[in-house]
């Protein structure tokens, strides 16, 4: 099998969490006990109101397009050819934060702004799982 | 504080400069600034520039001085993003003077990034870090036309912006280049030709994006005092605004709570004007929906009218306030916009090739951003102390 030549994300004390939880097929988001929201991206502290001990909890994994743009040229040497034209999206998950993914599973021209989707887990490697979405 | 005024301009040539290196374009037009406003080098006491984005650079304010001869008191790199960073070098300047801790300051960026740039690297090469790593680039959102890309579809979705309009955008800006010497990109542009350019990222394709370019830009300011005593028309900083609200895409709030507009309104509001009294706007065009979003924030046009503002010709020399009269960073050449501060000067100062000289332009706007509209900036430039 070729060796994945795609940038991978490489989790930090903050992230481990979340890229451990899509390996386990959990989205999981960092949620701070102080003011009682959830943020994405994780990191070490809540953003809303700088509090700490942040706890993960599973979301619920669906969502709607935010917005989304279908990608015609591999912006990363040729790493990204064989996948063209493939789908950025921003998806805003139910929890009301927006994160950053693909839209698989339809044809790119089927995507629409605010169209209902739900995390699928694509395991890229034995150790990285990327949170994608379909359809649903 | 002393008051502080800009009395210098240069800009090298723009576009395939083989050969070129990110120092010597920078001392290029660092030359040219200090030639223009009859100031020694030796005077020069505070330096602020920008590293190139094609190579990694730490320290460079002090390469670049040490590669002109200079031994300012003060010098620093600064890099704030797109045209919010000549902006902040020009901030930067007017404290120091203003203070009296430099005399005369030099500011300028620059950068062979047309021909500097690893073969094969569309973009940013994969090197220096948007900070898009771990939730970005795994999923295949790299570099900056896919985040300004999803910006467009959201503005087409809420405001029914359509792909003619973003091509008004672009048409408008080669037109303006035409009348451009200095510009890279003087070949005339259709719609058709818009239409039919190879697509990247929906909405976007060749023609909504920006050019790379080698070439620099320098400004040079000194206390008001001083200016009385040389050849060139001062320009004045009327007015700044700024606001910061994210870095990259994922974390963009929506189009309506953006920076831009109170950026602009705190910019005007300091200059005790409104932008109607504006003669002309830079405005900082990485890609088509950036003049659009920048029209309206600036009250141009009503929020969500920026498509129909540029179909209509408005932005236009001859409209009600020409934007980008050099041609912008999609015709122009992208040189982090500090462009778009030298041509507001070299307009306010009525120098200008004739057709696109706006006519006695007394206030210019330059609005920009960094990032994905992440740090926007608005400067309010007049003409005369």
């Amino acid at each position: 099998m070729a060796e994945y030549a795609r940038p991978l994300p490489r989790p930090s004390v903050a992230t481990k969490p979340f890229w451990d939880g899509c390996r386990e097929g959990v989205l999981r988001l960092p949620w701070c006990p102080a003011c009682g929201r959830p943020h994405f991206f994780p990191r070490s502290l809540c953003p809303f109101c700088l509090g700490t001990g942040l706890e993960w909890r599973a979301a619920s994994g669906r969502g709607r397009v935010w917005s989304h743009s279908t990608v015609r040229l591999s912006f990363w040497g040729k790493a990204f050819d064989d996948s063209l034209p493939y789908v950025v999206a921003m998806v805003e998950l139910e929890e009301g934060v927006r994160m950053l993914s693909n839209v698989v599973g339809c044809a790119p021209e089927e995507v629409r702004i605010g169209m209902p989707v739900a995390v699928t887990f694509d395991p890229v490697t034995p150790e990285v799982t990327l949170p994608r979405f379909r359809p649903v | 504080m002393r008051p502080v005024c800009i009395v210098g301009m240069g800009e090298t040539a723009m576009g395939r400069l083989e050969g070129s290196t990110s120092l010597g374009l920078q001392a290029e037009a660092s030359r040219l600034a200090l030639v223009d406003a009859g100031i020694k080098p030796g005077d020069v006491e505070a330096v602020y520039n920008l590293d190139p984005y094609t190579q990694a650079m730490s320290m460079f304010a002090q390469s670049l001085l040490e590669y002109l001869g200079l031994k300012p008191n003060v010098a620093a790199t600064i890099d704030a993003g797109g045209t919010v960073t000549p902006m902040t070098m020009i901030l930067n300047a007017i404290a120091a003077i203003g203070q009296g801790y430099a005399e005369v300051a030099l500011c300028t960026f620059g950068e062979n990034a047309l021909t500097g740039r690893p073969k094969g690297v569309h973009g940013l090469p994969q090197g220096p870090s948007l900070g898009q790593e771990e939730f970005e680039e795994p999923f295949g959102c790299i570099g900056m036309v896919i985040p300004y890309a999803l910006v467009a579809q959201r503005h087409m979705h809420r405001y029914g912006t359509t792909k003619e309009q973003l091509g008004a955008v672009a048409i408008s800006a080669r037109q303006h280049a035409a009348f451009n010497p200095r510009a890279q990109m003087q070949k005339p542009m259709t719609m058709v030709d818009y239409m039919s350019a190879r697509p990247i990222a929906d909405p976007f394709g060749l023609l909504d994006c920006s050019v790379m370019s080698d070439g620099a830009g320098a400004v040079v300011l000194t206390t008001v005092e001083r200016a009385r005593d040389l050849r060139t028309t001062p320009v004045r900083v009327l007015g700044f605004g700024g606001k910061a609200t994210h870095k990259n895409v994922n974390q963009m709030p929506d189009l309506g709570d953006l920076g831009l507009k109170p950026a602009g309104d705190v910019a005007l509001a300091r200059a005790g004007l409104g932008i109607a009294d504006a003669d002309f706007c830079c405005i900082h065009d990485a890609f088509t929906i950036s003049t659009i979003l920048g029209a309206e924030a600036l009250g141009l046009c009503g929020p969500g009218e920026g498509g129909p503002y540029a179909a209509a010709g408005k932005l236009d020399l001859g409209g009600p306030c020409p934007v980008n009269p050099h041609g912008g960073l999609l015709s122009h050449a992208h040189i982090g916009g500090m462009n778009h501060l030298c041509e507001a000067v070299r307009q306010l100062r009525h120098e200008a090739e004739p057709p696109r000289q706006v006519p006695e332009a007394k206030v210019g706007v330059v609005s920009g951003n960094g990032g994905v509209f992440s740090l926007c900036g608005v400067m309010v430039l007049g003409r005369g102390l």
